[in-house]
């Protein structure tokens, strides 16, 4: 008897077990990300897409994607931060983080805590420079993720 | 019975503790992840194109699709002349590896965006039909289940603008695919062959009609060279191919920074404004000598 107990014991943790690790995946699921941002590109075609990890430190961070435009283009960027917990504070320059006097293009610092998908429209410029800023934070922060879209028209 | 009883609490604790071990060390890469990069932002600013095993670097690139660089040289006056682009029946003799197949994948796509966006029906179809038969052999035959892509591509033939978003709609589905299956590293390698497919027919156009703003056009494609060769270089464990490809494109990068229009604008360093920079015709046909040679190597198989 007491083997389907040990049975029903194993078969339960394993349940467990796994609804945990679909909540962990399902926080980057990139699949949705995608399909939920594609319909913010609304006229703007797909272009290209960056899903970024998110992981939070003890100090401040930075993650950095470099995105090459064409001048005279139109573009729509957008970041959907449905998968990430702490804000994360997303800017765009004119050139990387290693450069002196670069200009700040765009920032998601006023955008409303309630707000996932930020949108920054752009044109005139050959490059930009996408830098997540992520908050510290202690280890047991759940790590996620940023979907970056491009569209152009 | 006492030792029965002693047993049952003891596989009945064992049982869950077994499968949260199990759990723990198969969940453990994100929190090592976490661990070994820990030391925050100093680390990231100082080495910051430096990665450890496990961490993602801390700076990526995006490329833009092929689909974007045609309709860009379209705006530019590109116009279509028959038989410039790669024969789609070159198709089933791709087979010697995956980035001999990844390479001309993207040498048909940017075929297709050429043709589609210039409303030829019945080349569009047929590289369709070639980007298909690869994509297939990639493992990406999906892409063109999904949504109804290939019957939406097949009814909507000749109006450019439903093609241009049937495209893009192919484009995030194969870039969906490969992400799933964590090999970006194909996309990298058919925008390569996708953009020298670009850059081959754009050299090709301007040869035949000289039209200023499609020269201005591919100088301005050279500067996405560099986040070809740093996306390849990125991946370049992933397959042997990777590191000739980018030995490929910096050969192009070399001959395009060597002009004297660049070196001098390079020097001003002033934002790259291709309109202003004048380049001699024999300037441009180093440059387009070098891409069709790779480019002939590549179709070649």
């Amino acid at each position: 008897m007491y083997k389907y107990f040990i049975l029903f014991a194993a078969f339960l943790s394993l349940t467990v077990l796994q609804s945990f690790q679909d909540v962990e995946q399902g926080q980057c699921d990139s699949k949705m990300l995608k399909e939920d941002s594609k319909k913010v590109l609304d006229i703007y075609k797909y272009d290209s897409s960056k899903l970024t990890k998110i992981g939070y430190k003890t100090k401040e961070s930075v993650k950095e994607i470099e995105v090459p435009l064409f001048l005279g283009e139109k573009y729509r960027f957008i970041f959907n931060t449905t998968s990430i917990v702490k804000p994360v504070i997303i800017n765009v320059f004119n050139k990387d983080k290693e450069s002196r006097n670069r200009k700040l293009l765009w920032s998601s610092k006023d955008d409303p805590a309630s707000l996932k998908e930020h949108i920054f429209e752009h044109t005139h410029s050959m490059k930009v420079f996408v830098d997540y800023t992520i908050p510290p934070a202690d280890s047991s922060a759940s790590p996620g993720c940023i979907l970056f879209m491009l569209g152009y028209k | 019975m006492y030792f029965k009883k002693a047993s049952l609490v003891r596989n009945l604790i064992l049982a869950p503790v077994v499968c949260l071990s199990l759990f723990s060390c198969g969940s453990g890469t994100n929190q090592d992840q976490e661990s070994n990069s820990a030391s925050g932002k100093d680390k990231d600013s100082t080495t910051s194109k430096q990665t450890t095993q496990k961490d993602e670097p801390s700076t990526t690139f995006t490329l833009p699709s092929p689909l974007q660089i045609a309709s860009i040289f379209k705006k530019a006056g590109l116009v279509y002349y028959p038989n410039i682009c790669n024969s789609p029946e070159n198709a089933s003799k791709y087979n010697s590896g995956k980035m001999s197949q990844a390479l001309n994948l993207g040498v048909y796509s940017a075929d297709l965006s050429y043709c589609a966006l210039n409303k030829q029906n019945q080349d569009s179809k047929n590289y369709m039909k070639a980007s298909r038969e690869l994509a297939s052999q990639l493992g990406l035959a999906k892409v063109f289940e999904t949504d109804n892509l290939a019957t939406r591509f097949e009814s909507n033939l000749g109006k450019d603008d439903s093609m241009g978003a049937i495209i893009a709609d192919m484009q995030m589905q194969t870039d969906m695919i490969l992400e799933e299956h964590e090999q970006e590293y194909i996309s990298t390698a058919a925008f390569a062959g996708a953009w020298i497919e670009s850059v081959y027919i754009g050299g090709k156009v301007y040869e035949k009609g000289k039209e200023k703003n499609v020269s201005m056009r591919l100088m301005e494609q050279m500067a996405i060279a560099d986040n070809i060769v740093k996306a390849l270089k990125a991946s370049e464990k992933k397959d042997a191919g990777i590191t000739a490809v980018i030995a490929d494109i910096n050969s192009i990068r070399e001959i395009y920074k060597d002009f004297a229009g660049i070196k001098a604008l390079a020097q001003s360093q002033e934002d790259m404004d291709f309109s202003k920079i004048k380049i001699s015709e024999e300037e441009l046909s180093k440059l387009t000598k070098k891409i069709d040679e790779i480019r002939s190597r590549i179709v070649k198989g």
